[in-house]
């Protein structure tokens, strides 16, 4: 059997709206996606195009205040239907999330190797003696020096890239099926960025884990996807794999963000901007959100909001023009 | 040859730690161990490293932010620290700063207005001269008069930093030092705030001093680049040499490591472990112990910089 192609976690048509005493702002307007068996899928944009608050609403994270519809099926149950404990139960086991920025995400009180334990703790029946020497083999595998020293360190003793370690072996330790990384590695020095992005590949290799990589770094996107989500201003405007979309972009604001990086071949030449800025979440708009700043736009953009257009088996995109002009 | 605006020489900084107890010595952090570079006028001279390499304190040093505990600073050829205060204060308009953080730079509670207007404040301008010269000046940077009543809060990071490069060049400035000007925001807004320094630096005849963690951003907008490790400059040359021929292992691991390059997945060089700190720094050379070709004499005997070729330098055994 190809358990390959087995998809592990639907997303169809999630919106996510906070409550404001005015009025709900909408973050997430419908966007739909789906994570396969030991893949690893990209999502990336600029920031407040939603990515996070996605992220959060797979793991049950988000406050009170926000609405959230649709449906998370993730092997065969809705995720947004389940009860508080039911979710505690998935959340850490079945799905785990690493954060941005460690020094936050961990406890500050609390010892490093406590910590990844403390998870052991809650999902497994393991004894005290069992539980640590799965502690400090997971640390040994994330590639921690000296397990057994680094357990008794508080979070500030370590480093960026040796507490980024700490908070991926937390994600690990109950081997998921699937880990959420939001943006793991963009507080990170770019030598240390490349060793974090090699430990996720290896993990993904060597487990069984599907990993939904969140960045706004293309680079760091087209280094460990397969297949990657853009998204702008709430919704998704293309998937593709990762080569064809650095390759073949087809949505307006994919070429652009690719046209914006520096790169070698720039120097010396302006590079290109696309023009104003990403629009505030409260903006309402009739047409395509991406309109006021596209070079490509219309009349029909201004008052008809496109659908996500199939233009290769695994290349869709919510362009009007795609697959055409473009 | 072009005129030398700003030579830095032998610059240290060391900060001290307070002593934890009465018997042991107390320490200090190398932050800067004698560095040397100088810009010329109408350059855009580039500082690249990772966190902790001591880039920011450069540029702070520089502006006298921090006092060095060695080494000058030579503006048009006289030293900062000897100047006397008239020339410090022509010193202090002609060359500013440009910070990461907008929001922690710019205060909070001053309009756009009266953030703009500080600068001139300080140098004895009347009100209605300041008045209508930042009114005038909103345009350089692509802004419009409507901006002048606003809190920084209620801006965008773009319009942000477009704030803080005009603070900056209100004072009618030669040297502006940037310290990582575009690395909190994203990267179609960061496209824009490059295109407006490159076109301020034609327009203006401005010098710069980027300060970046981002080689492609320093690549692209750079002259020269400088390389730092721990403290120490350990590669300098013209940054399409650097680019094409980098020498120092070091700057090899760090080009090789920036993520979606078209050699991706091949001959990566992956260092291991963190940079130490510099509270307590390797013997010899500092990079030895990550270095992955690294010889018996690099643990021993610091490497001096020397020239390869023509005006490309390194500090490494290797050459």
């Amino acid at each position: 059997m190809n358990c390959e192609n087995e998809s592990l976690i639907e997303i169809k048509d999630l919106k996510i709206g906070f409550k404001t005493p005015e009025k709900i702002l909408h973050a997430v307007k419908g966007i739909s996606l789906e994570v396969r068996k030991r893949e690893i899928v990209g999502i990336v944009g600029e920031s407040g195009c939603g990515k996070t608050v996605t992220a959060l609403s797979i793991m049950r994270l988000l406050p009170d205040n926000t609405i959230v519809t649709g449906n998370i099926n993730f092997s065969g149950i809705n995720l947004l239907s389940l009860k508080e404990d039911e979710t505690r139960e998935i959340r850490g086991r079945d799905i785990s999330m690493v954060f941005q920025d460690s020094l936050s995400s961990l406890n500050p009180l609390m010892k490093v190797g406590r910590q990844i334990d403390e998870n052991l703790m809650i999902h497994t029946s393991l004894d005290n003696r069992d539980r640590l020497s799965e502690v400090l083999d997971i640390m040994d595998k994330v590639g921690l020096p000296d397990p057994e020293q680094t357990y008794e360190k508080y979070p500030h003793e370590l480093s960026g890239g040796m507490r980024q370690r700490i908070a991926i072996s937390i994600a690990i330790v109950c081997n998921p099926d699937l880990i959420i990384a939001d943006e793991p590695t963009t507080a990170l020095d770019v030598t240390v960025q490349a060793q974090i992005l090699e430990l996720l590949r290896k993990i993904n290799r060597e487990s069984n884990s599907s990993i939904v990589f969140i960045s706004h770094n293309l680079g760091v996107i087209r280094e460990v996807c397969s297949k990657v989500y853009v998204m702008y201003a709430g919704h998704i405007v293309e998937r593709a794999p990762a080569e064809t979309l650095f390759t073949n972009p087809g949505h307006p604001y994919t070429m652009g963000l690719i046209k914006a990086l520096p790169k070698l071949e720039s120097k010396g030449k302006e590079l290109f901007d696309i023009r104003g800025r990403v629009p505030s979440i409260a903006d309402l708009t009739q047409g395509c959100p991406f309109e006021p700043r596209c070079d490509y736009s219309f009349e029909r953009c201004k008052k008809e909001f496109p659908d996500l257009k199939k233009i290769d088996s695994d290349h869709e995109v919510r362009c009007f023009l795609a697959g055409g002009i473009l | 040859m072009k005129e030398r605006i700003l030579e830095i020489q032998d610059l240290t900084k060391h900060f001290c730690l307070r002593r934890t107890s009465l018997l042991r010595k107390s320490g200090s952090i190398k932050a800067l161990n004698g560095i040397s570079f100088s810009i010329s006028r109408g350059e855009s001279f580039g500082i690249v490293g990772e966190s902790g390499c001591g880039k920011s304190t450069t540029g702070y040093s520089i502006v006298g932010l921090l006092k060095p505990t060695a080494g000058k600073v030579l503006f048009k050829g006289k030293e900062v620290s000897s100047m006397d205060a008239n020339s410090l204060r022509e010193f202090r308009k002609k060359v500013q700063l440009v910070f990461q953080d907008t929001s922690g730079s710019l205060n909070p509670r001053g309009t756009v207005e009266w953030i703009l207007s500080e600068p001139l404040r300080a140098i004895g301008m009347g009100k209605r001269q300041t008045r209508d010269l930042v009114a005038d000046s909103l345009e350089l940077v692509g802004l419009g008069k409507d901006l002048l009543g606003r809190f920084p809060h209620e801006l965008s990071g773009g319009q942000k930093q477009r704030i803080g490069i005009l603070n900056a060049l209100i004072l009618n400035p030669e040297v502006i030092i940037a310290d990582e000007p575009v690395s909190s925001l994203d990267v179609s807004v960061q496209a824009q705030i490059l295109n407006l320094m490159n076109k301020l630096q034609d327009r203006l005849s401005l010098t710069y001093l980027f300060i970046s963690h981002d080689l492609n951003v320093v690549h692209y907008f750079c002259d020269r680049i400088a390389v730092m490790y721990l403290g120490e400059i350990v590669e300098l040359s013209e940054s399409e040499e650097l680019y094409r021929s980098p020498l120092h292992p070091y700057t090899q691991s760090l080009l090789s490591a920036i993520p979606g390059g078209s050699d991706r997945n091949t001959g990566r060089i992956i260092l291991e472990g963190d940079a130490p700190s510099p509270l307590n720094p390797p013997s010899g050379c500092f990079f030895h112990p990550r270095c992955f070709k690294r010889m018996e004499i690099c643990s021993r005997v610091k490497p001096k910089m020397i020239e390869v070729s023509k005006d490309h330098f390194v500090s490494c055994h290797l050459y």
